[in-house]
């Protein structure tokens, strides 16, 4: 059955090229566009090394410190991490680590700016990052302060050119580093990850920051299995509540979470106000955005497909007058839409992954890289089908409204 | 002729609905890209008050906990100051809250001094060199200078937007920004300045103040930059000099130096970035409804042979059927354009786009009304010469 609706599909289709040409060059770019967004969003918050284990982490990107008069807002400081993500129940690791922060050397008399990121070992055994030559350091190099760097490829390209750059020094901010390790560079889109150049916490300037509530840093907490995660949320929680105000004249409440980095997100997009089920919401509204965004091509393809039942009012006279069924023929026609969608899908997607290249290559994204991946192209196969649904079903229905009779005379109006 | 033409289309209503609803959708669609357009437009063409050529920002960072300042760390950026005028190609130096183009934004608001509503403004505080660092152009009033010092108030140079908005005509110069109260002194304004557009050419106008920096006792938040005008064509080795003088003096201290240049070209790009794909992405979408109309448009033509045929062999010309196809299209476009003007309206009378003035939403209607009707004429070209062409003859024997 469907074998022959695919057939006559297939035959439909190259009929009226002119027409095929028209409908697949729409749903082509519609695709193009949801895909491209899609993609970005995948690049963005999906897991790719070095967050590989995203689906078994938490962390804690965001604090605010509520008074009466004021509110502070924005990365945890070390002082609170250090008293709430340590041992955890059901943590496997816990790393506290910095926001990149940008720093300038000098190479030679010209100047070149990095992004500096100070983490601790725990760091490296969380996230899985591709080193191109060296190694991570250790505990051990950040309990004792050791001057060592860990940098990315395009940095190692910038100071020392094609060489290697293990055992040589690297001064950023006015600090020297020796190099012992240099990674693949990771994406600026995964902002929890990415840096130019990675030192030990304990190499910071002063001290001071160990004693800070709020402000420069990020953990991550690495659970044992999926089913560790509510528990840590919880216990989180609890010993967020505990803390001791440090400023309780200023400031009287603390307000911080366990989360994923996409319930992050959707916290800094929501009021205050609103407390649960935010990143939900923000699923919607993105779904809902793309719908909405499907509309303007749906029409015009509904337009296109209803112009054109008089083409085929011959043959479903003949199938009506043989006793076919409104369903049987609505079937058949959503099934021929949902092809053509595909089919623009397929194009959809091969221009995606031209346009992306496009957009990794124009550098508005530092190291971008926008793999097409299979999540992507199954994003891209439920965009299509659901595109062909949307238009596909009300020039079904009106086809398979038609009479026989005056179908099958070549119809009227 | 007009009433005809509105009794075919009503007599095909059904179709003509979808038609209908299509082009209300573009309608919008054209209405945001004009919009848009027309507001960077009309941003990127107004003044920037201010030449970023051959300024540079260092942006400081003192080390030890944020928000407390002794008197030393005042004292080191005394120093730093000294330090990089001492520097030959350094014309002037002096030190600023925020940087221009930078991300970094402070916005007040302000009860009105002799009431009403409260004002928003943007705000830096900045040392008394920044206008001749900055090129600012003054249209009233004076720069705040060393006569302000032991004054018994805190001098402010307002941008004119601000000053029309609070003032109306009338001059600012002397009157408060705010009133002394709870043991602050009067915020007095004594110049106003042709603008301040800190996030450059494509942010939208904004109401702005620069206060100025007490020399006495400037606080943290005021010494976060320093920022200089080096000299014409001065050497790039400068940049290495004047940051190994920052080192020397500045210990422990971190900075970041860039020039105005490279942070303008880069704000201006992270603006237009989502404005330029949007744009792509309305003209994707404007050309796909542009081929589907004309196919369902060529469409139409071919299942009305039989009408057409009639209407010629009855006497009328190739260029009576030509014109009313094409107005059977005007009349469609026209109630697309109500639909998606009654729309389109709500959006800046329920105040949903925020600084977009009237001027602009006119002129933005007006732009896609034009765009629409182009369009679909342009669609209904070659579908409605093609009607024209259809003979008595071959459209009477049709069946």
């Amino acid at each position: 059955m469907l074998q022959s609706y695919l057939k006559l599909a297939v035959k439909v289709l190259l009929r009226r090229k002119f027409f095929t040409f028209i409908s697949l060059f729409g749903i082509s770019l519609t695709l193009l566009v949801l895909m491209v967004a899609t993609a970005m969003f995948d690049a963005e918050y999906g897991p790719c090394p070095p967050e590989t284990k995203l689906d078994r982490s938490l962390g804690v990107f965001r604090a605010r410190m509520i008074g009466p008069h004021s509110i502070r807002s924005g990365d945890p400081g070390y002082a609170l991490l250090d008293q709430t993500v340590r041992g955890l129940p059901g943590a496997e690791e816990v790393s506290l680590h910095s926001s990149p922060g940008s720093v300038t050397s000098y190479q030679g008399g010209a100047r070149v700016t990095s992004y500096l990121k100070r983490t601790d070992g725990a760091f490296w055994r969380i996230y899985e990052f591709r080193f191109l030559e060296g190694g991570p350091y250790t505990d051990e190099d950040e309990k004792s302060g050791a001057f060592v760097a860990v940098i990315n490829e395009p940095t190692r390209r910038r100071f020392f050119g094609e060489a290697s750059a293990v055992g040589r020094t690297l001064e950023a901010d006015g600090q020297t580093f020796r190099v012992v390790g240099v990674v693949e560079a990771v994406p600026f889109l995964r902002t929890i990850v990415f840096s130019d150049i990675y030192v030990p916490i304990t190499t910071a300037k002063s001290d001071a920051y160990r004693k800070e509530m709020m402000g420069g840093f990020l953990a991550t907490i690495l659970a044992h299995g999926r089913s560790d995660l509510p528990g840590i949320r919880r216990e989180f929680a609890t010993r967020v509540t505990r803390i001791p105000m440090p400023d309780p004249k200023n400031y009287t409440t603390l307000q911080t979470s366990a989360e994923t980095p996409f319930e992050s997100f959707a916290g800094e997009m929501f009021d205050l106000k609103v407390q649960t089920g935010r990143a939900a919401g923000l699923l919607a509204l993105i779904i809902g955005a793309m719908v909405l965004f499907m509309v303007l091509p749906a029409i015009n393809l509904v337009n296109l497909n209803v112009s054109r039942i008089m083409e085929r009012a011959s043959e479903i006279g003949v199938r009506k007058a043989f006793g076919a069924s409104r369903r049987t023929l609505v079937g058949q026609f959503v099934v021929e839409n949902v092809l053509l969608c595909l089919v623009g899908g397929a194009i959809g997607l091969a221009l995606s992954a031209v346009a992306l290249q496009i957009i990794a290559s124009s550098e508005i994204i530092p190291y971008a890289r926008f793999a097409p991946n299979y999540r992507v192209f199954l994003y891209g196969i439920g965009l299509s089908s659901l595109f062909g649904l949307l238009s596909g079903v009300y020039p079904a229905l009106k086809m398979s409204r038609l009479h026989p009779v005056e179908a099958l005379r070549g119809g009227s109006r | 002729m007009i009433r005809h033409i509105l009794k075919l289309v009503w007599n095909r209503k059904r179709a003509n609905f979808l038609l209908v609803l299509e082009m209300a959708i573009s309608f919008l669609v054209l209405f945001g890209v004009a919009a848009l357009g027309i507001y960077c437009y009309d941003g990127y063409r107004r003044p920037l008050g201010f030449a970023w050529e051959d300024v540079w920002n260092v942006s400081v960072v003192a080390p030890g906990p944020e928000g407390e300042w002794g008197p030393d760390k005042v004292e080191t950026v005394r120093q730093l100051a000294i330090a990089v005028r001492g520097i030959p190609e350094v014309e002037q130096v002096t030190t600023v809250s925020a940087a221009p183009f930078s991300n970094s934004h402070d916005i007040s608001s302000y009860d009105r001094p002799n009431g009403g509503a409260p004002f928003e403004f943007g705000v830096i505080v900045a040392g008394d060199a920044f206008d001749k660092i900055m090129k600012l152009r003054m249209i009233d009033g004076r720069w705040f200078s060393a006569e302000d010092d032991g004054a018994n108030y805190h001098p402010k140079v307002i941008n004119q937007r601000l000053a029309r908005e609070l003032f109306g005509t009338a001059s600012p110069i002397g009157k408060p920004l705010a009133i002394a109260a709870d043991g602050r002194p009067e915020e007095r304004i004594v110049g106003v300045l042709q603008d301040f557009r800190k996030n450059g050419e494509l942010s939208a106008p904004a109401n702005f103040v620069i206060s100025r920096a007490d020399p006495q006792s400037p606080s943290a938040h005021a010494s976060e930059n320093l920022i200089l005008r080096l000299r014409p064509g001065s050497p790039k080795s400068a940049e290495a000099r004047i940051v190994a003088a920052l080192q020397a003096t500045g210990k422990g201290w971190s900075f970041e130096i860039r020039p105005l240049s490279e942070m303008r070209a880069l704000a201006n790009k992270v603006r237009l970035a989502p404005l330029l794909s949007a744009g792509m992405v309305a003209v994707f979408l404007i050309l796909m409804v542009g081929l589907g109309l004309t196919g369902v448009l060529w469409q139409n033509v071919t299942q009305r042979i039989k009408e057409i045929g009639l209407r010629r062999a009855k006497g009328a010309t190739a260029r009576d059927i030509q014109t009313q196809i094409l107005g059977e299209l005007v009349v469609l476009a026209s109630a697309g354009i109500v639909l998606g003007g009654v729309i389109a309206i709500q959006f800046p009378l329920l105040a949903l786009v925020g600084p977009i003035s009237t001027g602009i939403v006119l002129a933005s209607l007006a732009a896609s009304v034009v765009l629409l009707y182009g369009l679909t004429l342009l669609c209904g070209a070659y579908p409605s010469r093609m009607a024209s062409r259809i003979t008595p003859a071959e459209a009477l024997h049709y069946e």
